[in-house]
């Protein structure tokens, strides 16, 4: 197995996408959820950016890692608001307390 | 061996960083800890020369949605939660095991294949090369504008303000209005008739 920085940045997207889901089966804070999300958002820009890297289309690859950034930013912010909300209406950042919600 | 050095150090911060954030106990220190790793992988894409990304990665990532976080946080509270997960610890470890076994067979024959064609620059892909991904980002960019009205709206909760507390005002209001009627109204001739049965009044006297 030839080591390379290819190589290495690899382990560290597979390491991180494995943290990533981890955390979200794991985590009960919404926030600490929306932070977990993060993570493995992270881990696919550097897959991303790797690929280009790879197979010599780095510009193509840092658009559309851009993109992903934005994209990733505003799912952020979309995500924190309703946390805040639902820490208003429902007192309570616990998905389990949620879980128990009917319509 | 010696220039893979520096990609071993940055992956080691980076997945360090990683456990720290997942591991945390508050809140504040687990965004702390996102925005190393945020950080640590803008290196890595520097390093990778990707300029671009690692200076947005940078910006975006370990400024901006740091500071949303901890904003956030300092809205909503840090509240403590008990340690007991969703999924037991065992089944999610195996769980990522095997999608982590999965995804590593998937790239384990990674060559560099060169594409064929000529190679466009960044900006003719940023500003000519994009076609609906531009409107996509725009109509995400208005959604996250509405996201960031959500958070600074007022805390002004309907179960914060329940009707009851707005009857009580109001009942409360009606009683010193006619508290204050009935300091105006003279006495009436039914007060004096009680005053006349009285035993020691003067009117008896007389």
């Amino acid at each position: 197995m030839i080591i390379s920085p290819l190589t290495i940045s690899l382990l560290v997207v597979c390491g991180l996408t494995g943290l990533g889901f981890y955390g979200l089966l794991v985590t009960r804070n919404m926030i600490k959820l929306i932070m977990m999300l993060q993570i493995i958002v992270k881990a696919a820009v550097l897959g991303i950016v790797i690929a280009g890297q790879g197979n010599g289309q780095l510009n193509l690859s840092q658009n559309v890692a851009i993109t992903i950034i934005v994209v990733d930013t505003i799912v952020a912010v979309v995500a924190l608001a309703f946390a805040i909300q639902i820490r208003r209406q429902m007192g309570t950042l616990d998905i389990r307390e949620l879980a128990s919600l009917r319509g | 061996m010696l220039e893979m050095l520096p990609f071993f150090l940055i992956a080691i911060i980076i997945l360090y960083a990683a456990i720290r954030a997942l591991r945390a106990e508050g809140l504040l220190m687990s965004a702390l800890w996102l925005a190393a790793v945020s950080a640590a992988i803008a290196t890595m894409i520097y390093m990778l020369s990707a300029n671009q990304v690692a200076v947005i990665e940078l910006s975006v990532g370990a400024g901006l949605v740091t500071i949303l976080l901890i904003f956030a946080i300092g809205v909503a509270g840090d509240e403590p939660l008990s340690d007991t997960p969703v999924v037991p610890r065992v089944i999610a470890g195996f769980f990522v095991l095997a999608c982590a076994a999965i995804i590593s067979f998937a790239v384990r024959p990674f060559e560099l294949i060169a594409v064929e064609g000529g190679i466009s620059t960044h900006g003719s892909i940023f500003m000519q090369g994009r076609d609906i991904d531009l409107l996509v980002q725009v109509v995400v960019i208005f959604s996250g504008v509405l996201g960031l009205v959500g958070i600074l709206a007022e805390a002004r909760a309907p179960l914060d303000y329940p009707v009851a507390g707005e009857v009580a005002a109001r009942r409360d209001q009606e009683l010193l209005a006619m508290e204050q009627r009935s300091e105006h109204i003279p006495a009436s001739p039914d007060s004096a008739s009680k005053e006349t049965l009285i035993p020691d009044s003067p009117a008896v006297d007389d």
